[in-house]
């Protein structure tokens, strides 16, 4: 989809006016402000409330809550310092016996053969007194194949609705969902399905959804710190500690992360964020399986979902569904589809290979890439996606502003790197993984004017590996 | 005249007040409002047609945000998360009333600022409020979102919880209305 504004129709629509607020709205909004708790203490009190009040879904509203597990610049120091915290489930084993270069070896050579992992995560957020201020609930399924399923319960949600989101890799089609938490699939829910989508789209929502998991690995293989093996919950586990430099203007961002990550598949079973001696916010496995199921075994519900927001008499107005156009095919037929060839990564981190492939084929959303190249290792997964210069809004020929095309408020954080060899030698390359102000995930963009291209490598790499994936950045097979 | 799309989203332009604020400080908290407060206005006059409605919806939805604020986490502008606050407010008080919101047409002189030449005077005005209130709810909010305060799509989509392709339907109904009311007003004023 070409995406416009109508400049002349906003213009007359700003004339129309507007009129003031009556002359007391303000002092009575703070009057009735000033009844009201401070910001999160109301929300203390509702989820004492509601815990007690029978809730017993892994539902969710879906709350973009992703802002950040961690760093500012990942190139700062990670230091190490092995200290063991007071978390429930916790039981030292030994003492430090591994560094993080084998937790990362272990979480990948664990993925080779992992077929997927279910697990229930309560998320807690802390005021800066250290009381507890919310409490999230998530079910999630990820597995090897690029599936993906969450629903979120709000401990605390006054609205009583649950939210869930799936990707099918296999359809390239994601949906969500709002409902209320005793909804039996029958009658129409709040939804929406996209369909065609780019191969990487299904990478985002994990940083979105699961920002400790989908950063762990990148957290890890940036970091020269020693680990601790620990059992958690009767789980083996590693146990280390990484300091990241806390966001000045935010006194709820970290200066430091404890993680504990499951020795047999990587995944992150406990996230301490703590500013200081105090926490900001934990991630805390509840319950966690390993099995050879997929994500889509558990789909009966999006199935239910599908079938309820699709309304049947399939006007296009109502109709709350959208093909972006995006199509699976051989890296071998891009050049007949799109008339060029995808970029593709002819470096990758041990344990990687190419997993899938979608070109657009001239309809969709203008900002989704026109190649989306998708490679794999276990949970793990990055990405190669390009764009043509003309379809991106952002890099339009007479703004010619430059900006990240998969992150907000670019420029702010980002490393400059010239890259030294490959496809795109000699090119400016912005490296941005910024994790805690931001939902993306760890990820280099460049433009490259002579070819009319911008290029994103994106996924769960250090900042290292981001910059060699580029380094070896080439064309397709024509 | 359509032009293409450049990403004219508003973006947060104080981070720190935004920190401040989600930290329990009523004073940034009342920053950001008055710093929204035209935009979220607009949506909401547009919508409701009722300088009452306006405010008491207004008045709620900016409760709401003082209770919530502690969970906005940067996710998305700051301009955004008030936006859907307040569309799902305005959505809300139609759904409780059951009743169409139709701006009059008196009203929409009443509170015309523009210039003389900024729009074809106040049959043009009036003709295209006329067709804006008749418009239903979802392509109001979706042609006040993406034409008069500059959206792209995707942020718009978000807001109003919709897909860019619902989205993208909507502006195009919108507009057609819109479009031919403004002709039609500029042909009145011909006469």
């Amino acid at each position: 989809m070409s995406e416009y504004h109508d400049t002349e129709l906003g213009e007359a629509l700003r004339d129309l006016g507007l009129p003031e607020h009556g002359d007391d709205f303000f002092r009575e909004l703070w009057a009735r402000a000033d009844r009201e708790p401070s910001p999160g203490t109301a929300r203390t009190e509702d989820a004492e409330a509601k815990s007690t009040g029978g809730r017993t879904g892994w539902w969710a509203r879906p709350r973009a809550c992703f802002a950040g597990l961690a760093a500012a610049t990942f190139a700062a120091a990670l230091i190490v310092a092995v200290a063991l915290f007071g978390v429930p489930g916790f039981e030292s084993a030994g003492p430090a016996d591994a560094t993080a270069a084998d937790v990362l070896a272990s979480m990948d050579h664990a993925g080779e053969t992992l077929m997927t992992v279910t697990a229930d995560i309560v998320t807690t957020f802390f005021e800066p007194n250290g009381n507890p201020a919310e409490e999230q609930h998530r079910h999630v399924v990820v597995d090897t194949r690029g599936n993906y399923l969450r629903t979120l319960t709000v401990v605390n949600d006054p609205t009583g609705e649950v939210d869930g989101s799936l990707f099918d890799a296999a359809a390239l089609e994601y949906g969500w969902w709002r409902a209320p938490q005793d909804w039996d699939g029958t009658s129409t829910v709040t939804g929406a399905l996209e369909t065609g989508l780019p191969a990487s789209y299904g990478l985002k929502p994990r940083y979105v959804d699961l920002r400790s998991v989908g950063v762990i690995r990148a957290l890890v293989a940036g970091s020269d710190a020693s680990a601790d093996s620990v059992t958690y919950d009767g789980r083996g586990a590693w146990r280390l500690e990484l300091a990241v430099p806390p966001v000045a203007d935010d006194p709820l961002s970290a200066d430091r992360v404890v993680l504990t990550v499951d020795k047999e598949t990587g995944f992150p079973l406990d996230t301490v964020e703590l500013r200081g001696d105090r926490k900001v916010i934990e991630h805390r496995v509840v319950a966690f399986a390993v099995g050879a199921a997929g994500a889509r075994d558990e789909s009966a519900m999006f199935r239910a979902v599908r079938t309820a927001i699709v309304n049947p008499d399939d006007d296009p107005m109502t109709r709350e569904m959208h093909d972006y156009g995006c199509r699976r095919a051989p890296l071998g037929r891009f050049v007949d589809l799109i008339g060029r060839p995808a970029i593709v990564a002819d470096w990758m981190p041990d344990g990687f290979q190419l997993a899938d492939a979608t070109a657009k084929t001239g309809i969709g959303y203008a900002n989704d890439p026109e190649t989306s190249v998708v490679y794999r290792g276990g949970l793990w997964a990055f990405a190669v996606d390009s764009y043509r210069l003309k379809e991106l809004g952002v890099f339009g020929d007479e703004g010619g502003v430059v900006e990240d095309p998969i992150g907000e408020n670019s420029g702010l954080n980002d490393e400059v790197v010239t890259l030294t060899s490959g496809l795109f030698k000699g090119t400016d390359a912005h490296v941005v993984i910024d994790l805690r102000k931001r939902y993306s995930p760890p990820h280099l963009w460049l433009r490259d004017q002579d070819r009319g291209l911008a290029v994103v490598v994106l996924g769960d790499l250090s900042r290292d590996e981001l910059v060699a994936v580029a380094e070896s950045l080439e064309l397709g097979p024509k | 005249m359509l032009t293409a799309a450049v990403d004219r989203t508003p973006t947060d332009p104080y981070p720190s007040v935004i920190a401040a604020a989600r930290g329990g400080d009523r004073k940034a908290f009342e920053a950001l409002v008055m710093h929204v407060d035209r935009q979220m206005r607009s949506l909401a006059w547009r919508l409701l047609g009722d300088r009452q409605a306006m405010d008491d919806v207004l008045q709620t939805a900016y409760l709401k945000a003082l209770r919530g604020i502690r969970d906005f986490r940067g996710e998305a502008a700051i301009g955004s998360w008030f936006y859907r606050i307040v569309y799902n407010a305005c959505v809300d008080e139609i759904s409780r009333e059951r009743s169409t919101s139709v701006l009059p047409l008196d009203e929409a002189g009443d509170v015309a600022d523009g210039g003389p030449d900024a729009i074809d005077g106040l049959a043009g005005r009036a003709a295209l409020a006329a067709a804006l209130s008749e418009l239903p709810l979802e392509q109001r909010a979706a042609v006040v979102l993406v034409d008069q305060e500059g959206y792209d799509y995707r942020s718009a989509a978000e807001v109003l919880g919709v897909p860019v392709g619902t989205l993208g339907s909507r502006l195009a109904h919108a507009r057609a209305a819109l479009r031919t009311a403004l002709a039609a007003g500029r042909a009145e004023e011909e006469r």
